[in-house]
């Protein structure tokens, strides 16, 4: 296996983009990957898009800026699909079966419900088709929706631990002041504890300024091997080692999520590095509690003792364990399929050095992680990045 | 009649399968146990009708269950004493600030073909209901 290493990134701004098409945001992102990579776009060998709603949009996107081809190949895992998009192109650079990526991931949410991006209504009728008899009553379990199940979460861990709803709000408020420094972001302003808190509610005790938007966005790396690197770049960033995991089995708690635990071991494992080690992340925040969750599940902080992390700025810009510097999904938004590749870049213009405002002092190792849900499925990435 | 569940004389009970080899017990039923595979053959057995609260929440959201109730509404996580995790709408639980919390006796009670749970201690067990 080479070693890969990431030498472009470039993102279209995160919001609300109705005027645009899947084509424009996505070839402007590409556009940026391969003009901070400082290639030739003819140079790119294979590309993965991450998206959940966009049909083609791979295609379409890249052909606007004159790669065709090659092969292109759609990766639809919910949340984490911009994640194992860039993890699938690591791989083909790694086997050396390919010298030049280009992982993209594009999504357009805004005026579409959950499950039309996700395209589960298609399979909703079917199934309910097929199993006439129980019908009524399973719909129940459609009956929780994400910030609903991300509320029982909290309560339980409320519950356990004496988490408070101000240390579960605090994430919000970090976030979204992150989030003001990143021209990408789609909330640029601060919210402060009492605004977060007394926005409307949700689903008991999250709050809207909680919950992650619906959100327009496209994000593209470029990626080649360290050796063909140097030809390019002074400041190639390494993947130092990723990993992947999924669900399935029997849930006995809420409050920890195995696969996290499961996922981030693997990826530590393999970049050789311990949690201490990290100097800056971008998680999975979702929604305000999940940042807690990952902390703990992480091994940033012991079971229980996420809510303290927040409260006390450890996780702040400043702080010892920056976690989500760019503003998290929380203010930046979450274009479900682009966001592990806006994670990528965000890691990797704090690696070197390029984060303005929001940049982390003297980061050398950094993490991205993004937490899918493919129906009764969770697929976690844990991509490790260092200088 | 939906295949969830079963009138009793103890009222509707709900329908689970129990794995003759490994005894895990699965709702709704189904026809093999997805540890055992080949040899997980399942019996039919009735769940209990009362579980305690692990976590609750109350949705200012729409229901998506269509012909839901109306928000603000409670719902949350049951766990049965055979083991099953149940999602479910609570019923009857207002105020739900001083009614509601974890590890909550819930008691399971039918509404049209849809299951649903509230505080047992509010309808105290009778013969024959």
């Amino acid at each position: 296996m080479r070693e890969v290493a990431v030498i472009g990134v470039g993102m279209h701004p995160f919001g609300k983009h109705t005027d645009k098409t899947y084509r424009e945001i996505g070839a402007e992102a590409c556009r940026n990957a391969i003009e901070d990579a400082n290639i030739d776009p003819k140079e790119i060998q294979i590309s993965y898009y991450g998206t959940s709603s966009g049909l083609g949009a791979g295609y379409e996107a890249l052909r606007e800026i004159g790669i065709t081809g090659i092969p292109i190949t759609r990766v639809e895992n919910a949340c984490s699909g911009g994640s194992c998009a860039f993890r699938e192109a690591y791989l083909a650079i790694a086997s050396g079966l390919y010298d030049i990526a280009l992982p993209l991931g594009i999504e357009k949410m805004r005026g579409l419900t959950m499950v039309e991006v996700g395209g589960g209504l298609t399979k909703w009728k079917a199934d309910m088709q097929a199993r006439k008899d129980i019908a009524g009553g399973i719909a129940l379990s459609g009956m929780v929706n994400l910030p609903g199940f991300f509320a029982l979460i909290a309560r339980r861990h409320m519950h356990e631990f004496g988490t408070t709803r101000e240390q579960i709000a605090q994430v919000s408020v970090k976030n979204h002041r992150n989030g003001a420094m990143n021209p990408y972001a789609q909330y640029q302003k601060e919210t402060p504890l009492d605004e977060v808190l007394n926005s409307r509610m949700i689903s008991d005790p999250l709050t809207i300024l909680q919950c992650c938007p619906y959100t327009d966005g496209a994000a593209a790396t470029v990626l080649t091997s360290k050796e063909i690197a140097k030809k390019y770049t002074d400041t190639p960033i390494y993947v130092a080692g990723s990993a992947q995991a999924s669900g399935g089995e029997e849930i006995r708690t809420i409050t920890t999520n195995e696969i996290t635990v499961r996922c981030s071991r693997e990826a530590y494992k393999r970049a050789k590095i311990e949690p201490k080690d990290i100097d800056v992340a971008e998680v999975h925040d979702c929604f305000s509690i999940a940042e807690i969750l990952h902390y703990e599940d992480m091994g940033l902080c012991k079971k229980g003792e996420g809510g303290k992390l927040v409260e006390e700025g450890v996780t702040e810009i400043d702080g010892k364990i920056p976690v989500n510097p760019g503003g998290g999904l929380l203010s930046r938004g979450h274009p479900l399929g682009a966001t592990g590749l806006a994670q990528v870049a965000e890691i990797v213009w704090q690696l070197r050095g390029e984060a303005g405002k929001r940049q982390v002092e003297g980061a050398g190792v950094g993490l991205t992680h993004t937490m899918g849900w493919p129906g009764e499925g969770v697929v976690e990435v844990i991509n490790i990045l260092r200088r | 009649m939906s295949a969830l569940f079963k009138e009793t004389s103890d009222g509707p009970r709900l329908i689970a399968s129990k794995c003759k080899s490994c005894g895990k017990v699965y709702f709704p039923k189904r026809t093999r146990c997805p540890k055992c595979l080949e040899k997980g053959e399942m019996e039919e057995i009735l769940l209990s009708k009362t579980g305690k609260i692990y976590s609750y929440t109350i949705s200012h959201l729409e229901s998506m269950v269509p012909g839901g109730p109306a928000p603000p509404f409670a719902y949350g996580i049951v766990v049965l004493p055979e083991g099953v995790w149940l999602v479910s709408f609570f019923e009857d639980c207002e105020p739900f600030d001083k009614t509601l919390k974890v590890d909550l006796d819930v008691e399971m009670f039918v509404d049209g073909n849809v299951f649903k749970f509230r505080p047992a201690e509010r309808y105290p067990r009778r013969l024959n209901r």
